[in-house]
């Protein structure tokens, strides 16, 4: 049986809501699935218009292997998210071709939710929320018209969007309800992005060149509320991983990251609380001051006294920190230096003898030799650069004796190696350095204020000395825009990027407005979780215990719902009537398979009649049944009709069960013995 | 023998070998319905509607619609006439044929649409609207006309609205093998006509429709009727579906035909029996089976 046809105001809801839950996903999506799109809104105007009929089975067939090849090719066979999507709107959009009646309506409508709900997956900001309610209302809309869709297309008498209207809002304090107080359960499983670049972030590996090509992005990396002190700006150093293994190249992430410390009670000194809301990484580490300890849930402190996240960040994540403001880094700090003394002096064996030579003149004490090389960075002429040349074999010792030209990680690493050199225990901590601090008085740190530092062992402690504070005081006092202000290379390659014409008022100043919408977005309705859930809970109704005040809850919504749907199927049960239609029916199959014609439009006394000729053995029961349904037929009053109606579906079952024992074409041959009974 | 039976019998001494459709034009008259009769010329569509009235006793009158017909020459007309006793002048309103009690209108179709309202008044209202003056028809009034299938030459169809006013609309169609011989065998058909006696006295007509309406439906059957209205709307079949008044004529017919059977009160059969000529001009040719086919009779 072919649907309902849809009307064409739901079929051009349906591709809006279609087309609008793709807007998420842009930028993230192959070039072929573009061209799909529109190859398939043009065959389906072609269609609407009568030039194109609907593809046939072939076409579509090919259509969905050129999709799947494509999304394989994206993805080589790998599970990731990219590929998914891809793989969900190809579908999605080819379902827009087979788009006729309103069965295909209701799925499309679904499929738009669907994929728009995926787009938050890759950008959650304030603009595409209010996005995907656009899609939301779209897709209602669309929901209305296809159900307002009748044999007759009467749809048009329906007040499409005020139905929407009326629906979302009736749904709105149970989306609220929802949200306030259903438990947060964690992802159950994750899967990885396609591209790394999709995440922009610090690696594990450090690089020359790996930090000024951070610096070409504006994206937020994380946000900081400081409750009470704020430190300074050059106290704003943000630990991410320390780097301890050189292998002439680049620093890798020491093995000691791995290693864990038991997070220390409460620091007792006076100290910086803030509240970080981090970006996806993908990667556990956080960020967090020197000295930081946290009592959040899954963050877990290293023994290089960083704080890492239980796993692989994802999602956005907020989380409360304590810092010292004098960080006191006694032995507690030094336990990597412990168990692995030898780690922090290893170099690899033969490059760069310039420096190894050089450095064994500078003091060998931690805090000497730090001034001596400061005070060596600042009389030289160096230049602090995002663009500095290649640096070939002994790449350090050009650096720091010939070129001169680097950006923090060549000072870091050239100081970190000369340290080592001279039989000093050094690091290099890769982080963000500074930040943006914000009227509304929260920091904003991105990714152009990526950093690296050193830290030196003094024999009592680590110590933090920053080589590019020599180089360029800018960069540390008024961040990487103000020290690069000659060069004019920051954000070279983005040129429409806000972010490089802070000295415009009211591009910056709107700016800083978007900035705290976003800020107040993820901080606010993002960033609850679990955690302020519990205190909101605690707070509204004086339920301490999480899992059971929010099961209590979610139960007894549930419990509601469960009592509605029982109430529902209560009201509509089966009633007696309807015993009566489903034995009227059982009967008539009955009569089918002992070969008696009966349709769907067979009057019962016809029925009875026919019965009665062809298995004349039933003959009683039959005229039992037409007594009891010619009751049904004269009685009026309701209790009365209600009654006989109970007496025919009796006897009538009767008659079926009798029906059911007999063989067709048994009494052909008998019936001439048979007495029939007067009626 | 009952009035109806014995009509039923004479009715069938002129008309050989249809007893259905004599069945249902009963019916249709029981039922207080106009009645068409549709079918290719010298079907004896003008026979049955002679028998008809004069089975009943009926004082009747015959218009033969033709492409030129006039509506005053169905309704009447009034005429400047001298008093022959006062010698003074006035108009004076000429009655039309339709002021009868059963008028047969023959070969309907072949009127142009004017003439063909003019009797749409006088059907449904049982009066007539001359020169400003409202005069009621007499009573009983039946309508029975007869047209040719509308493939034939020179007919102009019946609207839609028209066709709502009739409640039944038979078809005689070929007699059987042994019904033609009788008929070759036999005397001319309009004289037996003429001979027929009346069986049914306007007071048995009376008493019969009082039985006709005092017929029981019981929700049952109501149900049924009401799921034959909903389906005949909904269904894509059908490009309009049976208005209200179809569904009361439907109900009207049924229960007329549940009194020639004999009964006091109405069947899901009753309903079908009467549905193909309640429905289908109505509706389309075949919409009563169709609807027969789709419709529950009990649910």
């Amino acid at each position: 049986m072919t649907g309902v046809a849809l009307p064409r105001k739901a079929l051009l809801l349906q591709v809006l809501a279609v087309l609008s839950s793709l807007v998420p996903h842009l930028g993230y999506l192959p070039v072929w699935l573009y061209l799909m799109v529109a190859f398939v809104l043009g065959w389906r105007w072609l269609v609407y218009t009568g030039h194109l009929s609907f593809p046939g089975r072939f076409a579509k067939l090919v259509a969905v292997v050129l999709a799947c090849v494509g999304v394989y090719a994206l993805s080589g066979g790998r599970i990731s998210l990219e590929g998914s999507s891809a793989f969900l709107i190809s579908a999605g959009v080819l379902k827009l071709l087979e788009l006729a009646t309103r069965r295909d309506g209701v799925v499309v409508v679904f499929i738009a939710l669907f994929i728009q709900a995926s787009g938050f997956l890759f950008n959650q900001s304030i603009l595409y929320s209010l996005q995907g309610i656009g899609t939301l209302i779209l897709a209602c809309a669309a929901m209305v018209a296809t159900q307002a869709a009748t044999r007759t297309g009467l749809s048009s008498q329906v007040p499409v969007f005020g139905v929407t209207a009326k629906l979302l809002l009736t749904a709105l304090p149970f989306m609220l309800i929802v949200y306030f107080l259903f438990p947060r359960l964690g992802p159950l499983w994750s899967v990885a992005l396609q591209s790394d670049s999709a995440l922009t972030g610090l690696s594990e590996r450090l690089q020359p060149g790996d930090i000024s090509e951070l610096s070409q992005s504006s994206e937020v990396a994380f946000r900081v509320t400081f409750n009470g002190v704020k430190p300074s700006r050059s106290d704003l150093y943000w630990r991410a991983m320390t780097l301890d293994k050189h292998d002439g190249d680049g620093w890798d992430k020491s093995v000691l990251d791995a290693a864990q410390l038991p997070m220390p009670a409460i620091i007792e000194e006076a100290t910086y609380d803030y509240e970080v809301i981090q970006e996806a990484t993908g990667q556990a580490y956080l960020f967090a001051l020197a000295g930081s300890v946290s009592r959040d849930r899954d963050i877990e402190l290293t023994a290089t006294r960083l704080l890492r996240y239980g796993r692989p960040v994802y999602q956005r994540i907020r989380y409360d920190v304590s810092a010292p403001i004098e960080p006191v880094i006694g032995p507690a700090f030094d336990s990597g230096l412990r168990t692995a003394p030898d780690l922090y002096l290893a170099l690899p064996s033969g490059a760069n003898p310039m420096i190894r030579e050089w450095a064994r003149e500078l003091p060998s004490e931690a805090g000497q030799f730090a001034k001596a090389f400061l005070q060596f960075v600042r009389e030289q002429p160096f230049y602090y650069t995002l663009k500095p040349p290649r640096y070939g074999e002994d790449d350090i010792d050009q650096f720091l004796f010939s070129g001169r030209r680097g950006f923090c990680e060549h000072y870091a690493s050239a100081m970190a190696f000369a340290a080592r050199a001279a039989g000093i225990p050094s690091r290099v901590v890769a982080g963000y350095q500074g930040g943006e601090w914000h009227p509304d008085g929260y920091l904003t740190v991105r990714q152009y204020d990526a950093h690296a530092w050193v830290e030196l062992w003094d024999g009592q402690q680590w110590f933090r000395v920053d080589p590019t504070s020599a180089v360029a005081p800018d960069r540390i006092e008024y961040g990487l825009q103000g020290a690069l202000l000659e060069e004019d290379s920051f954000l070279e390659k983005s040129p429409l990027s806000p972010h490089r014409y802070t000295d415009i008022g009211w591009v910056n100043s709107l700016r800083l407005q978007l900035d705290t919408i976003n800020y107040q977005w993820s901080r606010w309705v993002l960033a609850y979780d679990g955690e302020r859930q519990k205190g909101l809970l605690s707070r509204w109704f004086g339920i301490d215990a999480l899992v059971d005040g929010l099961y209590i809850i979610a139960g007894s919504i549930a419990g509601l719902f469960v009592i509605g749907a029982l109430w529902q199927w209560w009201q509509q049960r089966p009633e007696k009537r309807k015993r009566l239609i489903l034995i009227w029916s059982e009967l008539r199959r009955t009569a089918l398979k002992k070969e008696i014609t009966v349709g769907e439009g067979t009057a019962p006394l016809s029925l009875l009649a026919e019965i009665e000729i062809i298995y004349p053995s039933l003959a009683a029961q039959c005229h039992t049944a037409r007594c009891a349904l010619i009751q049904v037929y004269k009685s009026e009053a309701e209790e009365m009709l209600e009654r006989a109606e109970k007496n025919l579906a009796r006897q009538l079952q009767l008659l079926n069960r009798q029906l059911r024992r007999v063989r067709p074409g048994a009494e052909a041959t008998t019936s001439g013995n048979i007495q029939k009974r007067p009626v | 023998m009952s009035a109806i039976e014995r009509a039923l019998s004479s009715l069938s001494t002129v008309i050989l070998g249809k007893n259905q459709q004599l069945k249902l034009s009963m019916c249709c008259l029981l039922a207080d319905g106009h009645l068409l009769i549709e079918d290719l010329p010298g079907m004896g569509k003008t026979t049955l509607s002679h028998a008809l009235a004069q089975v009943f006793g009926l004082k009747y009158s015959r218009i033969q619609f033709t492409s030129d017909l006039l509506p005053a020459d169905i309704i009447g007309v009034s005429i400047f006439e001298k008093d022959p006793d006062s010698g003074e002048g006035a108009f004076r309103f000429h009655q039309g044929p339709v002021f009868a009690q059963v008028v047969l209108a023959d070969e309907i179709n072949r009127a142009t649409a004017k003439s063909q309202s003019a009797l749409l008044e006088a059907m449904e209202e049982r009066q007539v609207t001359v020169e400003g003056q409202t005069r009621p028809l007499p009573q009983p009034f039946f309508v029975i006309a007869t047209q040719n299938p509308s493939s034939q030459g020179g007919t102009f169809p019946l609207p839609e609205s028209q066709l709502d006013r009739f409640l039944m609309c038979l078809s005689l169609g070929y007699p059987d093998e042994r019904a033609e011989r009788e008929l070759l065998e036999g005397v001319s058909r309009r004289h037996l006509v003429e001979d027929l006696q009346t069986v049914i006295s306007p007071e048995t007509l009376v008493r019969l429709r009082q039985a006709v309406a005092g017929v029981k439906a019981s929700s049952a059957v109501l149900d049924y009727l009401q799921r034959i209205l909903a389906f005949s709307r909904n269904d894509m079949r059908f490009t309009h579906g049976l208005s209200p008044r179809a569904g009361l004529a439907l109900l009207r017919a049924a229960k007329a035909w549940a009194v020639i059977e004999g009964r006091t009160f109405l069947i899901p059969e009753d309903v079908q029996a009467v549905l193909e000529p309640v429905v289908d001009h109505r509706l389309k040719s075949g919409a009563a089976r169709h609807i027969l086919e789709n419709v529950a009779a009990l649910a």
